[in-house]
């Protein structure tokens, strides 16, 4: 018996399904082949170790309280309700149909965007308006926006106030208006931190990573028009209090609920092979499986905070100052700090000490003829986690550079218990063009990668992004059409647009595409990768169309869009773990 | 070990399942179906504990399981074994749960915590254990827990029905309602997936 014959058997070996014969001649040949003595003897120990796992044992009431159950049923009565919900709990229940009530309008939000002027009409001061903002700081004054336009040339947006819905107050939620970076921590500080919170509040069920109050409230209110007023008063306050600190995070945790089963065909592929996912890859790289474990959640919090992000630079103001940002000289570096941070705070500096390039920055200003309006955003929706081997950040740099995408990288603290630093590549792209890229890092590049964590756009989303047929260019609106070629690229820049994909390179240049808008290029050259912090992140946003503007005059049906403007971008991330 | 409900009655102790059934059935006789409970709570209990392993979803669940079984003893045809349907009712319960859980908001456990600081959230409850459970450790069952939580469903649940509860092939294939063959194939493929997960053998 050789060696595959004998490995063949090993299964029925440990489950004692041979004929007597048979095992003679498995064990003759373990006996003989040290590999398949040690495949055997591991699996044979991992088969003990289940068999020994304990049990739960049943409780001493469980009879008592089935009978009592069972009893009721028959009777007619409720049955025995299962456990009395903890306050945590019914608070729990409450953040839950809270994020359930914010996803769905978050993709109502994404259509209605999508629909929409993202970009406003800058020359008349106005701009999108995503949420009913006016409604919102009316009745949400403690809660003052730092990111967007200055409240004081904010123009309402009657027509978002009557819609359907709960209200978002995107300014707030992601908190990434109060998260300045004095800190200077690099993001990974900021989600161990975040991921530490979480481990200590282990009484709320509930608490996602950046559920601490303070972090980031999201705002929200509850459905009106209850048939009993007194009980919709209560749960509106029950549910405004316990959505008080209810993150974005927890809106993308019950949207990817929606995917579940694309995860578990994730999985499956893995279980097959099709995906990368060696256990030997992590004994190479020296992380344990509860580092890999760790790893999962570092990843799945950077996507979580990228969306958060995403967010903050889907605001029309920040936009608008990245885009003018990305015009100016010295835009790269702050341009991608901006992207990355999600931030607004050095735009009011630039704005300070630039007149002519960041005027109406704040969305209020009168731009002169012939600017380029605010350019709207588009928001990625997926991404994907891998771990490569240290050493490969430089061929992943470079792969993406051959594929003309830029790449952002930072450090990033935490890489399990061996590895406690390492670097985080990002590099963003259409959705079609992934496979080819991660197909060409692993045939030509030889960079292994590891599946860590894989996200999905919701299916609705997706089927919204997708799903509309090309529309025909009439009535353009040069005015608002992003300049052609895109901004002007600067020397030392990893171009416009950062890796946002169809404007990138100038592709996108002359049509409405989205995804390439902001984002911010240059920035330092880490690890010899261009484009800097913030590339990858600034393709969250990008440019709609000047179709889109016309769209809020006319019914969605009447103006639809180009099926390419919405192809989803996805998002690249590489944990590189630090050599040794 | 759970109280066992006590049958009072003409219905015999020693009755079979089936005649138990048939009594609820074409008698209404809901006596006889506090006997099947009483006869498979334990068993449907550890069942369920083994893929929720938290004592009051599992009691939960156990509930639901006989509520849904009672409901639809009609359609029992008596083509399995009575323990068959009601495991693959349990199956339903239990998956059920997953999805409600999914859709729920996840805890994540704090990335700095060591096992000596406390259970995480991904922790197993209170096992209870033996001299058998103390011969593992305590951080390789904590691998173990966390690797069979890793892997998709199908996989996990064969695991644990061959190398948890010591079913047999057969038992598996009819439970799943799989043939033979695909219970070793798909054993053999869980039992590999769970290992590379597990990593090096301590």
């Amino acid at each position: 018996m050789n060696c595959a014959q004998c490995r063949e058997h090993i299964v029925d070996l440990v489950d004692g399904r041979l004929s007597a014969e048979d095992e003679a001649a498995v064990r003759d040949a373990l006996g003989r082949c040290e590999d398949c003595r040690h495949e055997y003897e591991e699996l044979r120990a991992l088969v003990d170790d289940l068999g020994r796992l304990p049990a739960l044992e049943p409780p001493p009431e469980l009879g008592a309280r089935l009978v009592e159950a069972f009893r009721a049923e028959v009777a007619g009565r409720p049955a025995i309700p299962v456990r009395e919900p903890g306050l945590l709990e019914r608070l729990g229940a409450l953040r839950l149909a809270a994020g359930f009530a914010a996803a769905i309008f978050a993709v109502w939000a994404i259509g209605r965007e999508i629909r929409d002027d993202a970009g406003g009409d800058a020359a008349n001061g106005r701009r999108p308006a995503l949420v009913s903002e006016q409604a919102q700081r009316e009745k949400l004054p403690r809660h003052e926006s730092t990111i967007g336009p200055h409240p004081e040339s904010r123009a309402p947006a009657p027509e978002m106030s009557k819609a359907p819905g709960p209200d978002l107050d995107l300014t707030e939620k992601s908190g990434l208006a109060e998260e300045k970076d004095k800190s200077g921590l690099v993001h990974g500080d900021r989600e161990a931190k975040r991921l530490k919170i979480a481990g200590n509040e282990k009484d709320e069920p509930t608490r996602s990573f950046a559920g601490a109050k303070g972090e980031g409230a999201l705002e929200s209110q509850a459905p009106s028009g209850e048939p009993d007023e007194a009980d919709a008063e209560e749960v509106e306050e029950e549910l405004d209090e316990a959505i008080e600190d209810v993150h974005l995070l927890e809106i993308v945790g019950a949207l990817d609920a929606a995917s579940e089963e694309d995860r578990r065909a994730d999985r499956e592929e893995a279980a097959e092979g099709k995906l990368e996912f060696e256990s030997s890859f992590l004994r190479r790289q020296g992380i344990t499986p509860e580092g890999a474990s760790r790893l999962r959640e570092i990843a799945r919090a950077l996507f979580d905070r990228d969306v958060a992000a995403s967010e903050a630079a889907a605001l029309p103001g920040a936009t608008e100052a990245l885009r003018r940002l990305r015009e100016s000289e010295d835009a790269p570096a702050e341009a991608g700090r901006v992207a990355v941070d999600g931030r607004t705070d050095d735009f009011r500096k630039r704005e300070s000490t630039k007149s002519a390039p960041t005027a109406g920055v704040r969305g209020g200003g009168k731009e002169k003829a012939g600017a380029p309006a605010p350019v709207p955003v588009r928001r990625e929706i997926t991404g994907r986690s891998f771990l490569v081997q240290s050493g490969d950040a430089e061929r992943i740099a470079e792969r993406a550079r051959a594929a003309g995408r830029a790449v952002a990288a930072q450090d990033i603290p935490v890489l399990g218990e061996k590895r406690h630093a390492g670097r985080l590549l990002e590099v963003a792209m259409p959705a079609g063009e992934v496979e080819s890229f991660l197909a060409a890092l692993r045939e030509k590049d030889g960079v292994a990668t590891l599946v860590l964590a894989t996200e999905r756009a919701p299916a609705a989303v997706a089927r919204a992004s997708l799903a509309t047929p090309p529309a025909p260019e009439t009535n353009p609106t040069p005015r608002t059409a992003p300049p052609p070629g895109g901004p002007p690229v600067k020397k030392g820049e990893s171009g416009p647009g950062g890796s946002g994909p169809p404007a990138v390179n100038g592709r996108g240049a002359g049509r409405p595409v989205p995804g390439g808008a902001p984002g911010g290029g240059g920035g330092g050259e880490r690890l010899g990768v261009g484009g800097g912090a913030g590339g990858a992140l600034g393709g969250a946003t990008g440019a709609k169309s000047a179709e889109g503007r016309r769209s809020r005059r006319a019914p969605p049906a009447a103006t639809p869009r180009p099926a390419e403007a919405y192809a989803p971008l996805v998002r690249l991330r590489f944990v590189v773990p630090a050599a040794d | 070990m759970g109280q066992k409900v006590r049958m009072t009655g003409m219905l015999p102790d020693d009755a079979s399942d089936a005649e138990l059934v048939q009594s609820c059935v074409a008698d209404g006789r809901a006596e006889a179906f506090e006997m099947l409970m009483s006869r498979y709570q334990d068993r449907v209990y550890r069942t369920i504990g083994r893929f929720v392993r938290d004592p009051d979803q599992a009691m939960d669940l156990t509930q639901e399981t006989f509520l849904r079984a009672w409901r639809g003893l009609g359609s029992f045809q008596g083509g399995s074994e009575f323990y068959t349907w009601l495991y693959r009712i349990a199956r339903n319960v239990v998956t059920s749960d997953h999805r409600r859980a999914a859709a729920r908001p996840r805890i994540v456990a704090s990335i700095e915590a060591r096992p000596e600081e406390g259970r995480s959230a991904a922790e197993p409850a209170d096992l209870g254990g033996g001299p058998e459970a103390a011969l593992l450790s305590r951080e390789r069952q904590q691998r173990l827990v966390d690797a069979l939580d890793m892997l998709v469903p199908d996989f996990r649940e064969i695991i644990l029905l061959r190398d948890v509860e010591s079913r047999s092939y057969e038992e598996i294939a009819e439970l799943l309602e799989i043939p033979v063959g695909t219970v070793r194939s798909r054993l053999h493929r869980a039992r590999l997936e769970l290992k590379a997960r597990m990593g090096p053998l301590a």
